[in-house]
């Protein structure tokens, strides 16, 4: 069973179509890419599956539920966290707040005990800095939990975006560029990590990626988009060799 | 600073004041505000109570704008809502201890009405939308003379705890101290709790806190409520500060005030609610104290402390956007690691808080 | 007749509200912040009208001309001084910064020596005179207001579409990066809009002088600006003139014709009721953020 079910997926801005009847399907322990030259709807068709922006028509399955029409926020709740190309981190406040941020959608206190910050949320509060502590420890971040964002380098904001969405536990995991602005070491580290993040923890990855020696490194199945349309899919090497993909990527 | 630093439960983490030495500090603080009435003459003890009532309204600015980074250029209105609530409630014979909270619910509630149609509107809308609001405010409260008296006044009762009558300068400062400590203890807590941290995440950007499961639509409207709920309470308090209240006391210049409040105070820090209202409180004192030393041409002058509050804001924008509290902290900072300060750390810091909706 | 009597009278007022309102958008255009001074330097360019003309003596059309030049460079220097240090901080520090110009204008025209506190009257050759269209009597300050509307718009519209720098500035506002690498001066720009838009308030600012007095809070009909500019999608100047128009009718209807209070509030009514159920105001575009 897939945990992520793509079909005929299609948004036009204006006249353009960005995305046009893309189809496909993540399974739970796979690490599926999407590559593609530049402006070829990348990261459009995951902005369409974490629902911040309205598909012309198609559908989205999540784990089994209809997700075509559901607010972003509740996506986060069914299992699906990501991190964006741009990085989008909150800029005032520590590592440590901003992972804990993913542990929004297990956040059960009521309006009451968070004002009075009676025993339950405390208990609470507890077991999502655990959390969050094993996730820091993961992408190794201990020396920067009380370090505010702004002021931090590149490499380890990536690291940062990349724990909170880890933090929410989620089933699947949409990472958008998650090598671009690494240097070669830290890209190395993060294939680690990728690996582990299917391994260890049973995390489906659903990634947009253009560094191709880090997609044949971990990649299970590859997907090469252009135009908004598929042009190929299967295993890395065969997508990569696909004439239609050198065609895209080279020109003609 | 450094003993703070090493961990060795979560439980530490969870403590709102961390350590023996900050927590004497508090106390002597707090014990130095409850002697205050024995320590000063009325004048300037009623200063200080004016001092906590706007530090209350200010705390419901800093946790919307501040904090969540939705802006208000209205706040003015849950003021008068709060006000006239109280004052409406305790003419027709309510207790204080009842008209106090449902100041704060009615301004809530007024609160949630402008939050909703807000949730789509950027910074720019939102705070002529706030404003709009205001103005509308102040006008059914001129023209809905059954209840508020229009603009002939309502004169406030002695608020009474319990059968205990609020009746002298000294109680009522009191009074205002304790609500104050326990709102900035509410919103302390929320802001360490799931809720502070979803509010912070919409400040900094929405996108992203969407997408880490935060609903817009309810923590927007909760901090909407939240900010006029507090804002309401000032109110009520102002109102009996007062003793007499009309529509004009809360125009677009009060909305105004609340605003430089947090921004001189230091935008995204509860210390900052206390210096900015101090700031906004203090600062037509001082000019009046400075009146004498200035020559005559000059000090005669009825728009000079408009001038001052002005040119004041204007240079913490521009010089220290920290505010008042990220003044202070450079200054402890510098003290703290003296002589050994390095050249660049005192340097000002040209960093705002973003409210990413502009 | 009386109703038309009504939209001639708000139509003026509208004008005013929509030259206000222009100057909003230019600079809101130019660096995507509001100027919450713009109502105050409206108000400075009354006081530079009284004094070219009452205290100075000077003939009304070249005071006329000083005072707007004179504002015009106010608008210089505060773009200089005040604008320039903030450059690349968020929005809300720099409308914080205007609010603080807008109450230091407010109180140093009191301090100026033979204006202030009390409130003068501007003369005009044209005070009290009417003009008469059949049933219909429009005061001659109305009709002034009007024309010179129309002659600004049109002046404003071919410099826009006509001039070298008019086009530069439309390519700024669109996006500023791209047009500074196209050799834009971008300060530059800057600084004319600011001169442009502080000339437009005191056009309007002499023009309201007739009908209001001059005094330091003549400068809050600007927050009635506002509601017009967004009326108009705030971001348009077409927009801005029939947003000013629509709000000053919509006012002089309601003042006659509603219980009293209305006429003060329909400009923030419509306003509320616009951003809830118009949102893109009526010749807005929507921006979405790129992620």
């Amino acid at each position: 069973m897939a945990i992520l079910d793509v079909e005929n997926l299609s948004i036009r801005f204006g006249g353009l179509v960005a995305v046009d009847q893309v189809s496909f399907q993540v399974m739970p322990d796979q690490i599926f890419t999407i590559i593609g030259p530049n402006g070829a709807g990348k990261t459009t068709i995951f902005n369409l599956i974490s629902r911040l922006y309205e598909p012309t028509s198609g559908r989205i399955v999540f784990k089994g539920t209809d997700i075509t029409r559901r607010p972003p926020h509740q996506i986060a709740r069914l299992g699906m966290a990501r991190t964006f190309q741009n990085i989008e981190l909150f800029e005032h406040a520590t590592v440590l707040d901003n992972v804990l941020l993913g542990r929004h959608v297990h956040a059960r206190a009521g309006f009451l005990s968070q004002l009075c910050y009676l025993p339950s949320l405390r208990r609470d509060e507890k077991a999502f800095r655990e959390v969050a502590e094993g996730v820091i420890g993961f992408m190794d971040l201990e020396s920067y939990r009380r370090t505010p964002i702004h002021g931090l380098p590149y490499g380890i904001r990536k690291n940062v975006e990349l724990a909170r969405a880890l933090a929410l536990e989620p089933r699947l995991l949409l990472l958008d560029e998650p090598s671009s602005g690494l240097t070669p070491t830290e890209a190395r580290a993060l294939a680690y990590r990728l690996k582990a993040i299917r391994d260890r923890l049973g995390i489906a990855i659903l990634m947009v990626e253009h560094n191709l020696r880090l997609v044949s490194d971990v990649s299970d199945h590859v997907l090469a988009v252009n135009q908004g349309r598929i042009l190929t899919s299967g295993s890395s090497d065969a997508v990569q060799r696909h004439p239609d993909v050198v065609r895209a990527y080279i020109g003609e | 600073m450094a003993s703070n630093d090493l961990r060795i439960d979560h439980g530490q983490d969870l403590v709102l004041v961390p350590g023996r030495a900050a927590a004497l500090r508090w106390l002597l603080i707090g014990a130095l505000f409850v002697a205050l009435p024995w320590l000063i003459d009325e004048y300037f003890l009623s200063q200080f109570t004016f001092i906590c009532i706007y530090a209350i309204a200010g705390l419901g600015m800093m946790v919307l704008l501040g904090y969540t980074g939705l802006v208000s250029f209205g706040q003015a209105a849950f003021l008068a809502i709060g006000a006239y609530t109280a004052g409406a409630l305790e003419t027709a014979g309510v207790p204080f201890v009842v008209a106090l909270p449902a100041a704060g619910l009615v301004a809530a509630g007024a609160g949630v009405m402008i939050g909703l149609p807000a949730l789509r509107m950027t910074g720019l809308f939102l705070a002529i939308a706030t404003l709009s609001f205001a103005f509308i405010v102040e006008e059914v409260i001129t023209r809905w003379t059954s209840v508020t008296r229009g603009s002939l006044g309502l004169i406030m009762p002695d608020a009474t705890l319990f059968g205990w009558a609020i009746d002298s300068e000294r109680k009522f400062y009191l009074l205002c101290l304790g609500i104050l400590v326990l709102c900035l203890l509410g919103v302390a807590n929320l802001l360490r709790s799931p809720i502070g941290r979803a509010f912070i995440a919409i400040r900094d950007s929405r996108i992203a806190a969407q997408s880490m499961g935060v609903n817009l639509a309810i923590y927007q409207t909760l901090s909407f409520a939240i900010g006029a709920a507090l804002t309401g309470f000032a109110g009520a308090l102002l109102a009996h500060k007062l003793t007499f209240i009309t529509p004009e006391q809360f125009g677009i210049n009060v909305s105004i005030e609340m605003l430089t409040l947090v921004v001189v105070g230091g935008l995204g820090s509860l210390h900052g609610v206390v210096f900015g209202a101090a700031f906004i409180i203090l600062l037509p004192q001082v000019i009046a104290g400075l009146r004498g030393l200035l020559p005559d041409a000059i000090a005669n002058q009825t728009g000079i402390e408009t001038a001052a509050f002005g040119i004041i804001l204007i240079l913490f924008i521009i010089v220290e956007p920290g505010g008042i509290y990220g003044r202070w902290q450079s200054l402890r900072r510098y003290w703290s690691e003296f002589p050994f300060c390095k050249a660049g750390s005192f340097k000002r810091q040209r960093s705002f808080l973003k409210s990413e909706r502009w | 007749m009386i109703f038309l009597q009504q939209v001639v009278s708000g139509a003026a007022i509208g004008c005013i509200y929509a030259m206000v309102a222009l100057g909003f958008i230019l600079i809101y255009k130019a660096t995507e912040t509001i100027n919450f001074a713009q109502g105050d330097l409206m108000m400075v360019g009354a006081y530079f009208g009284f004094t070219a003309v009452d205290l100075w003596g000077l003939p009304y059309w070249q005071g006329v001309i000083v005072a707007v030049a004179g504002t015009a460079v106010l608008g210089v220097v505060i773009e200089r001084v005040l604008m320039r240090p903030m450059i690349g901080l968020p929005a809300f520090a720099i409308v914080m910064v205007t609010l603080g110009l807008g109450y230091l204008l407010r109180s140093l025209v009191t301090m100026v020596p033979g204006w202030g506190t009390d409130s003068h009257k501007l003369t005009t050759p044209y005070t009290g005179q009417v003009l008469r269209l059949g049933d219909l009597v429009v005061s001659q300050e109305h009709v002034v207001i009007i024309a010179v509307t129309v002659v600004l718009i049109a002046g404003l519209y071919l410099f826009f579409r006509g001039t070298r720098t008019g086009i530069a500035m439309q390519a700024a506002s669109q996006n500023q990066m791209a047009a500074g690498y196209m050799g834009i001066p971008i300060r530059r720009l800057s600084t004319l809009i600011w001169a442009m838009s502080a000339a437009v308030a005191a056009i309007a600012g002499i023009l309201l002088a007739p009908l209001t007095f001059v005094h330091a809070q003549v400068g809050l009909i600007g927050i009635k600006a506002f509601p017009a500019a967004v009326l108009g999608g705030f971001g348009s100047m077409p927009g801005a003139i029939v947003g000013g128009l629509i709000l000053g009718i919509c006012e002089s209807l309601a003042g006659f014709y509603l219980p009293e209070g209305f006429k003060d509030v329909t400009a923030y009514i419509l306003l509320l009721a616009a951003l809830v159920f118009w949102p893109q105001g009526l010749f807005g575009q929507s921006v979405r953020k790129k992620v």
